[in-house]
Order: structure tokens, then C-alpha cells, then sequence
């Protein structure tokens, strides 16, 4: 065990766990201010939304989700501004050429499903591999590993996930985690913060394998602390094993949701209701529950187990219906639900839906991919996984094989990749049956009113976006630039694709890609 | 069918917006066609210069006398800034801070105090410090710091905030902007010109060409080889501090300009190149310009080591021959030209108002004439 301070509160934490984690386990849900002065707290508990900002041992702005516990650790909520200290030494000034430079055959950025199976398949073929994954250990999110190994045994999930690791790193894959990619450049050239400082990487074939984000919902009160994405729920879960203290309100539209909820209950959290815009499974799914058996039976038994253990544990399960409003309540709060339905909540999970975590792509100009290979636009560089569509880890994976067998034959060698061709095959009849029976009752539309907030890191209301848009903003571009949303610390990553509803659906492939993808410490560059 | 309009200006960045809009106020109709790609107003960085900026001196050392001879232009442009934001009651966060120039070295600190003597008897209010003035009002400077220049006439002015409030003001008055459409020539017809674009031909009495890097092509029809040449640059900001740096920053021999906003977010740029866009692309960063221009700020402001980059970006800056190109072209009733100097975003609301007074025939003219468009005229080169 270890012992971490937030301001002047000692908690007890778990070596090795994400400060959010122990945070959560606290119930500690407010970590400091926003841009408009209000309490501010966690949202995609995976190091893209930039909204768990803390000070850590002096060092301002860090991601509690991607901060490691140290026995010791004094953290300070953050406030809007960054206070700097006096005694920072200068450092002298330096050229991009100053960095250190690798060159590998092929670099993979991201270590989830769709990566590791790319740089396993490469490496197998005698290929010189280098992997990069922002995480604390590879995995990405469906195989998510334990942070804290002391706890109660991996899941299934997990130990599938250690054994493609493993596999990965046997065949020779050399792999850099903790390490995030936050600039690409033509050539392609990408610039990663590593634990060691700043690394230059020019790789001869490059394969982006990224994965998704959560989508927002922009409801009255969805930037209150203590609510979450539902991913983020479940990150701190698998990777700690915390559960927010207290009642706990599930809501979205997909599976994700339902096995969030089953996981919490069955570690003895209190799930208060799962919320579902989709109708309840009913004689009309019946099709696309066949189809789902055909192509994998094991998932579609799982999801059954996943239901019956709610019905067991008397969870009411709210469908048809989706978060309306949520407003902070003298103990917790209160989420209005579309039908009307009011439920009180200490924390509240949103999941509706995910969006590809396309920067690094769109930074190169990679469009695509145009071919069953996952090759983009820009010869020598592939994209797979969930980044390019949302299809779920096993596509994902047999995606990455499929790109890995393609870069091995740009340098000469032959992969078989025929079972992951039927692999994919089978596993998109899957989630296109999937995505039948979660058909929402009426289509996902959040009710913002003027004052929700739809850019976090600015704090841009949706009646200043509606008003620049009446004033002739059409494009996203105009109403960034009018308004300031989609300019903070998650560079637009979580208020994009709410700004795209916005605009004329003249084809704009969102907000131009600017790097850095993600935040860089000056300090960083200078070491 | 053709569209029509009494006056048409080209460009809709600094420049274009503030003529639209005082010609507006001074009930005109006016009609802004801008193609929304590449302004150097949309990625400028907010500095509103008035000292002679050592990054120009040393890339256009012939150009140094002409640099002088506008100098009293930027006192000018500055406090007209001021007086447009105090008159229109629009909040940008300009603050008159001063501008800090930093040497390194004695010879550094030569240059400037040869520097400052030229600017003061262009009747700049400017002084040389020593590192302990600079240890009581700039106490934010690093170690390698041993003097400086201040020049008490400079400031900064939030671009964001002043490009949306400027915008929202011309609207107001009536002026109607096409936000994505291209000019691709501009013809004579009878009683005016006809201007073909990407979207159609407009028709109008008067057209001001505020394209910035694009006047060059759209004038060259009319007698005018304006070399107008698009530079693109390379930016960065960081995430919000508490108050750090009041000045604005910039160093007598390294490429670097900082300032602090009012947001609290920290601008670094100061003419590092950026990749030229493909076409009509804008332009991309450059991973050099970056670090070169992110660690060299830290080398003179060391307290910016824990802020992070949010983003960089890049602009076009158009680069003529360092002189305002603003005025009427001569022969060609109806015709003008604005386009401003070095430091155009802090030159711009005065230019526009010189060109606007020029389209409505107000003035003698006389602070217009050593930026006429005439010195381009291919008859007068010819002659
Ligand atoms: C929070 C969350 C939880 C999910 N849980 C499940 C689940 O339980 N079951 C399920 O079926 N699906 C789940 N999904 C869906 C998931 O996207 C896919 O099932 C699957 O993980 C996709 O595999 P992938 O390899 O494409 O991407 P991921 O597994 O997401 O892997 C992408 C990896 O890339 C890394 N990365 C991204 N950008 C950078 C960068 N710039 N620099 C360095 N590294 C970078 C990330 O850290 C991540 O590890 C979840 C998605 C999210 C967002
Ligand atoms: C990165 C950067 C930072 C800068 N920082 C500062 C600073 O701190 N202080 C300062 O004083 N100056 C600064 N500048 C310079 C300043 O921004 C410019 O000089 C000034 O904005 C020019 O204004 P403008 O209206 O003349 O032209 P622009 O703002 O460039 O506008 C010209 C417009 O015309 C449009 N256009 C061009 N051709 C056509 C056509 N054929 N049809 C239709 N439209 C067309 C363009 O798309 C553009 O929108 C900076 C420049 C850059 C690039
Ligand atoms: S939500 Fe982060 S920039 Fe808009």
C-alpha cells in the first residue's frame, strides 16, 4: 500500500495505480476548476480529454489517468491557471536535430488489439518492429492490463491480452510504453515524450493503430464532477479494481455499458440502473441474434450472463430511454432521464458511443485505407483497428494481421494472413448484428439548451456556438476561430465531433488536425 | 446570374474588415469576398509593434532606411488601435505593456543602443536597460539576459478576441462577407469593374483589394506588379499561466517573440518558417520551428519550462518590400489598393482607415503618399 496527499486529505493508494484511481476509490471526483471558474473533474479516464488535470510534486498539469502512484505523492487540485515557480533553471536552445533519432523498419503507434497484432505479424516475418503506446503497460483497452498486480486475479480478457503481449514481445517486437506520439510529420517523421525525453522516430513503414474515444454527451450538467465516461469507469476498474464509492448510474447506448455494469456488480459495487437508448431485447432481434450465435457464440453467451446477473442483482434496467439532465443534488446527483425519470446517482457513467482517434492520420494526410490491406493514401504507412472505424477488437486484430503480412511483403517476405481475412469476415457480421439488436429507440440526440457547455477545455456554451453559426460561422473552422471551441488542452478531440452537428454537413473532415496531438511540456522539449 | 454590390473589397483579414467597416459607417454599401484560407489576420500572433524589429534589420539590411522612415507610422497605428477598441467599447485584451528587445552581449547591447538612438530621433520613446532595471520590472528574464531595449509604444491585443469583435461590428453595420469564395480575376466593364470568382461573377462600382499575398496577381491587370509574396510562419501557445510576462518580448540577434494574453496563454513565434502549403493549402508546422523557437523562449523566459504547447499553427505573412502598398490606383477610377507594411496586424486598422478615407475622397491625401501603389506601376518601371 502506499499513501498519497490531495491537498490536505491523506489517502491510501495502491502502488502502481493511476492517481485517478485512487482518487475515485476515495470518491474524490473534484480535482479542481475549468475554464469558467466550476469545479472540473475526470471524463475519459484515458489521456485525451485533458480533464483531470492535477499538480503533482510542483509539476502542474498532469493526467491524473495517466499518473502512477507513488508512495508519497502530494497532489494539488489544478486551478485554471497554471501557477509557474521562480527558480526554473534556462536551458539552451536546441534544434529538432538535437533529438535523439530512430529508424526502424516499422513503427507501430499503439498497442491495443489492432497493434500488437500488426508488430507480431511483422516482426515474425523478420522485421525490425518498434512499438509506442501512451498507456502504462500495452494492451489497449480490450486487453487492458492489471496496474496493480497484487489484486485479485486477471480476467479471461486480460490473461488473453498478457498472452499476445507476451507473444509479441517473444518474437521481438522491442516495445516503449508510457511513451505518447504527439507529433507526426511528412516523411513521415514522429516525435514521441518518452520516460527517457523527447525521441524522433523515422520508420521506413509506419502503422497507426490508435484505437477510439468516447464520445460526449452534451446535456445540461454532464461537466459536473462524478460524472464519467463509461470507459473511464472501466479502466478503473480492470487496471485497479475501484469502484466509486457509492451509487453508481450506468447510461448510454451499446455493450459496453452492460459489461461495465455486470463487472462493478460482481466486484460489489452498487449499480443504482443501467440506462439504455436502445429497446429492450425483445422477438423482433431475434435475426440478429442468430446471426451473432453463427459468428461467435462465446460473446453472444457472454452477453446473456452479463444480463442475468443484473436481473439477479435487481438492477433496474431503464431502455428506450436516454440522460436527459443531470444536476448536483444536495448528497450526489440527480439524473433526469428522457421519459422523465428522475435517479439519484453519486457517480454517473455516459457511454454513447465511440469516435476514432484519428489525429495522427489526419496530421499526415493519410486518407483511407484504400485498399483490404489497411494501406492509406500516403504510400508506406497503413491504418487499423478501431481508429479508422468503430469495429471492435476482433476486427481490430485481424486488421493488424492483415497490415502486418502487408508491410512484411513491402520488404520481401511472404505471411499467410487467410485466417485473419475470414476472421475479419466473420467478426463484421458479428457487429453489424450487434449494432441491430442496439438499435436505439429514437436516434442519440443529447438536449443541450444554451447553457451546456459542449467545449470542456474552453468552457464554450452551445448558445455561443448556436449564435456564431446565425452570424454566419458554417464551418468549423469559423466557428472555432469565433469562438475559441475545440482550442484547448484535448485539441478538439471531445468537442469535434459535437461541433460537426453544428456546421453544413458539406463533407468537412472535422477540425483541421494540429500538432501537437497532444499537450508537450516546454520543459520537455528543452531536456 | 451576377452579383451585385457598390463596393467590393478582396480579402477580408485585418485590413479588408476595417475598411468594409468604416466605409460602412460612413453609409456605404460594401460587399467583402474572402476566400478563408492562408490570413496572415487568422494566424497572427497580436504583437503590436512599433520598434524596428531585429528579425527584418538582419534579413533586409537595405531596407533598414525605409524601416526607419515609417516609424512614427507604427506610434500611429498603435494609438489608433486604441482609440478604435475604446470607441467601439469592444473588450481584446489590448494592454499597452511595452516591448522589451533582450541582447545577450555587449555587442547585442551595441546594436540595440545604436538602434534606439535612430528610433528616438524618429521621435520613438525608447530606452536601454540594465540587467538590475530588468531584475525589478522583468524579473521573469533568464540569467543570459544583460540588457534590453524598451520601447514604451508597444502592447498586444488578442487576435481572436479582436478578429471576431471587428467582424461582428462590420456585420452589424451592414456589411455582408463571403466567407469561402476566390477571386480569380477582376475585369473593367462600363461604370466599374466585374470581378469573376470560384462562385459566380460580382458586378461593382468600387473594388479595394485587401487580399494581402494574393493582391499581386489580382493587380497585375491594371498596371501594378505589386510583389506580394505569401511567407508562411510557424506559431505556438502554450496552456493558461498566472500573469508571468507583462512585455512583449522579442531579442536583438535569435528569431523569438513572446508575450503573455489575456487568457493567460503564452504566444511564441517570432518568423520561423513553416512548410509552404501545396496549392492553395494553407501551410503546415515544422517540428525545427518548434523546438528551435520553444526552448529558445525557455532560454530567455525560464519559468515557461513546466507550461505545455497546446498548439502550433501556421499563417501566411505577406511580405511586400517592408512599405505599405495603400491607395488608389492611378488610371483606374474606382480601384484601390490596401495592403500593409512589416507588423501588418498592428499596421492594419490604420491602413484601412488611410484607404477608406482615400474611396471616399476625404483628406488631402497627404499621409497616404509615400505608400502609393505607383512605385509598382510596370509604365513607370518601363519609363
Ligand atoms: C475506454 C474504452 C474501453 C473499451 N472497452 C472495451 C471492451 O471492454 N470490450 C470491447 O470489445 N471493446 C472495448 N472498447 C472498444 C475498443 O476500441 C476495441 O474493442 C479495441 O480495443 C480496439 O482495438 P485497437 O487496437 O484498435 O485500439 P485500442 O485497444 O484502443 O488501442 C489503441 C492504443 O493506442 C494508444 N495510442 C493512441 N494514440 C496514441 C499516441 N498518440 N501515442 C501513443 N499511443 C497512442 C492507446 O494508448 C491505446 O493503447 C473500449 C474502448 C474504449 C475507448
Ligand atoms: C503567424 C503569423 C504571425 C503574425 N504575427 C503578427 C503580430 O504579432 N503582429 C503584427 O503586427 N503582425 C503579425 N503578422 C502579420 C499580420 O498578421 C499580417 O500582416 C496582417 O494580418 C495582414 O492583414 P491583411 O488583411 O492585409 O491580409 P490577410 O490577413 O492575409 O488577409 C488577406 C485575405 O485575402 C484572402 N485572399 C487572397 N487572395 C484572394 C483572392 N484571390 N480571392 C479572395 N480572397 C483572397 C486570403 O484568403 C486572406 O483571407 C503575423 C503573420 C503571421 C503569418
Ligand atoms: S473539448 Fe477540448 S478543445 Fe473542445
Amino acid at each position: 500500500m502506499a499513501a498519497i496527499r490531495f491537498g490536505a486529505q491523506v489517502i491510501a493508494a495502491q502502488e502502481g495505480e493511476s492517481v485517478l484511481a485512487a482518487l475515485a476509490g476515495a470518491g474524490m471526483w473534484t480535482l479542481g476548476e475549468d475554464a469558467r471558474r466550476h469545479p472540473r473533474g475526470a471524463w475519459c479516464g484515458m489521456g485525451a480529454c485533458q480533464a483531470c488535470l492535477v499538480t503533482i510534486d510542483g509539476v502542474p498539469a498532469q493526467r491524473a489517468c495517466m499518473a502512477k502512484v507513488r508512495d508519497g505523492m502530494a497532489i494539488e487540485p489544478a486551478a485554471a491557471r497554471i501557477e509557474t515557480a521562480a527558480d526554473i533553471v534556462a536551458a539552451a536552445p536546441r534544434r529538432a536535430d538535437a533529438l535523439p533519432l530512430r529508424t526502424p523498419d516499422l513503427l507501430v503507434v499503439g498497442g491495443g488489439p489492432a497493434g500488437l497484432a500488426a508488430a507480431t505479424t511483422a516482426r515474425a516475418a523478420g522485421i525490425e518492429v518498434l512499438l509506442i503506446d501512451e498507456r502504462r503497460q500495452p494492451g489497449g483497452q480490450y486487453f487492458k492490463q492489471r496496474d496493480v498486480a497484487t489484486l485479485s486475479p486477471a480476467d479471461a480478457q486480460q490473461r488473453e491480452g498478457a498472452a499476445r503481449i507476451d507473444a509479441a514481445l517473444e518474437a521481438g517486437v522491442e516495445m516503449l510504453a508510457g511513451a505518447t506520439v504527439w507529433g507526426a510529420f511528412p516523411g513521415p517523421e514522429l516525435v514521441a515524450d518518452t520516460p527517457d525525453g523527447p525521441l524522433r522516430v523515422r520508420p521506413s513503414a509506419l502503422v497507426l493503430a490508435t484505437g477510439a474515444i468516447e464520445r460526449g454527451w452534451p446535456v445540461p450538467g454532464w461537466t459536473l464532477p462524478g460524472v464519467i465516461a463509461t470507459g473511464a469507469a472501466q479502466t478503473l476498474w480492470r487496471t485497479a479494481r475501484r469502484a466509486p464509492p457509492g451509487r453508481i448510474v450506468i447510461a448510454g447506448n451499446g455493450p459496453l455499458n452492460l459489461q461495465l455494469a455486470a463487472e462493478l456488480l460482481a466486484g460489489g459495487a452498487k449499480v443504482a440502473a443501467l440506462v439504455e437508448a436502445a429497446p429492450a431485447p425483445g422477438p423482433r432481434h431475434a435475426r440478429a441474434l442468430l446471426k451473432m450465435s453463427a459468428a461467435a457464440p462465446s460473446l453472444v453467451a457472454q452477453g446473456a450472463a452479463y444480463r442475468a446477473r443484473l436481473a439477479a442483482a435487481r438492477v433496474p434496467l431503464v431502455s428506450a430511454a436516454q440522460v436527459a439532465a443531470v444536476r448536483a443534488a444536495d448528497a450526489g446527483l440527480i439524473v433526469r432521464v428522457d421519459t422523465g425519470r428522475e435517479i439519484a446517482a453519486d457517480t454517473l457513467c455516459l457511454g454513447y458511443g465511440l469516435a476514432p482517434a484519428d489525429e495522427l492520420a489526419r496530421a499526415l494526410g493519410c486518407a483511407g485505407p484504400v485498399d483490404d490491406a489497411m494501406r492509406t493514401s500516403v504510400d508506406g504507412i497503413w491504418r487499423v483497428g478501431d481508429g479508422v472505424a468503430i469495429g471492435g477488437a476482433h476486427v481490430a486484430a485481424a486488421q493488424g494481421m492483415i497490415a502486418g503480412a502487408a508491410v512484411a511483403a513491402r520488404f520481401g517476405r511472404t505471411v499467410d494472413c487467410g485466417a485473419a481475412k475470414t476472421a475479419l469476415a466473420r467478426h463484421r457480421r458479428f457487429q453489424s448484428a450487434l449494432w441491430r439488436l442496439y438499435a436505439p429507440a429514437l436516434p442519440l440526440d443529447p438536449s443541450s439548451d444554451a447553457d451546456t457547455v459542449v467545449c470542456r477545455c474552453e468552457g464554450v456554451t452551445m448558445g455561443r456556438l448556436r449564435t456564431a453559426r446565425d452570424e454566419g460561422c458554417t464551418s468549423m473552422s469559423a466557428l472555432k476561430l469565433a469562438t475559441r471551441a475545440g482550442m484547448g488542452a484535448c485539441q478538439g478531440r471531445y468537442c469535434a465531433t459535437l461541433l460537426a452537428g453544428l456546421t453544413d454537413a458539406s463533407g468537412e473532415p472535422g477540425l483541421a488536425p494540429r500538432v501537437p496531438v497532444r499537450p508537450v511540456r516546454i520543459g520537455d522539449l528543452a531536456r | 446570374m451576377t452579383r451585385r454590390a457598390d463596393t467590393v473589397v478582396v480579402g477580408g483579414g485585418i485590413v479588408g474588415t476595417c475598411i468594409a467597416g468604416f466605409l460602412a459607417e460612413a453609409g456605404e454599401g460594401v460587399l467583402v469576398l474572402d476566400h478563408g484560407h492562408g490570413a496572415g489576420t487568422t494566424s497572427n500572433a497580436g504583437s503590436l509593434h512599433v520598434q524596428m524589429q531585429s528579425r527584418f534589420m538582419r534579413l533586409y539590411p537595405e531596407a533598414v532606411p525605409g524601416m526607419e522612415a515609417q516609424l512614427p507610422l507604427y506610434r500611429e497605428a498603435v494609438a489608433f488601435w486604441r482609440d478604435l477598441v475604446a470607441r467601439l467599447g469592444i473588450d481584446v485584451g489590448l494592454a499597452m505593456t511595452g516591448g522589451l528587445m533582450v541582447a545577450e552581449s555587449e555587442e547585442q547591447l551595441a546594436f540595440l543602443g545604436a538602434k534606439a538612438a535612430r528610433e528616438r530621433a524618429a521621435g520613438l520613446e525608447v530606452e536601454i536597460l540594465t540587467r538590475a532595471d530588468l531584475t525589478r520590472i522583468a524579473p521573469y528574464l533568464g540569467p543570459a539576459i544583460v540588457g534590453a531595449e524598451l520601447c514604451a509604444d508597444e502592447g498586444k491585443v488578442d487576435p481572436l478576441a479582436a478578429n471576431a469583435a471587428l467582424a461582428a461590428w462590420a456585420a452589424g453595420l451592414g456589411v455582408t462577407r463571403d466567407r469561402d469564395r476566390l477571386v480569380l480575376g477582376i475585369d473593367t466593364e462600363a461604370g466599374g469593374y466585374l470581378l469573376a470568382t470560384d462562385r459566380g461573377p460580382v458586378s461593382a462600382r468600387r473594388v479595394v483589394l485587401a487580399a494581402g499575398w494574393g493582391t499581386g496577381a489580382l493587380a497585375a491587370r491594371f498596371g501594378l506588379a505589386v510583389p506580394s509574396r505569401a511567407e508562411p510562419l510557424h506559431m505556438n501557445i502554450t496552456e493558461a499561466a498566472a500573469p508571468l510576462i507583462g512585455h512583449l518580448v522579442q531579442h536583438a540577434d535569435r528569431m523569438i517573440t513572446l508575450k503573455q494574453l489575456a487568457s493567460g496563454q503564452v504566444v511564441i513565434g517570432g518568423g520561423w518558417p513553416a512548410r509552404a502549403g501545396e496549392g492553395r493549402d494553407a501551410p503546415g508546422v515544422e517540428l525545427d520551428s518548434m523546438i528551435a523557437s520553444a526552448t529558445l523562449a525557455q532560454h530567455v523566459v525560464p519559468a515557461l519550462a513546466p507550461l505545455r504547447i497546446l498548439r502550433c499553427w501556421a499563417g501566411n505573412n505577406t511580405a511586400v518590400d517592408g512599405r505599405g502598398v495603400l491607395g488608389p490606383v492611378a488610371g483606374h477610377p474606382g480601384l484601390f489598393v490596401a495592403v500593409p507594411g512589416d507588423a501588418g496586424y498592428t499596421l492594419g486598422p490604420l491602413s484601412a482607415r488611410l484607404v477608406a478615407d482615400a474611396v471616399l475622397g476625404r483628406g488631402d491625401g497627404g499621409a497616404i503618399a509615400p505608400y502609393l501603389p505607383d512605385r509598382f506601376s510596370v509604365a513607370l518601371a518601363a519609363r
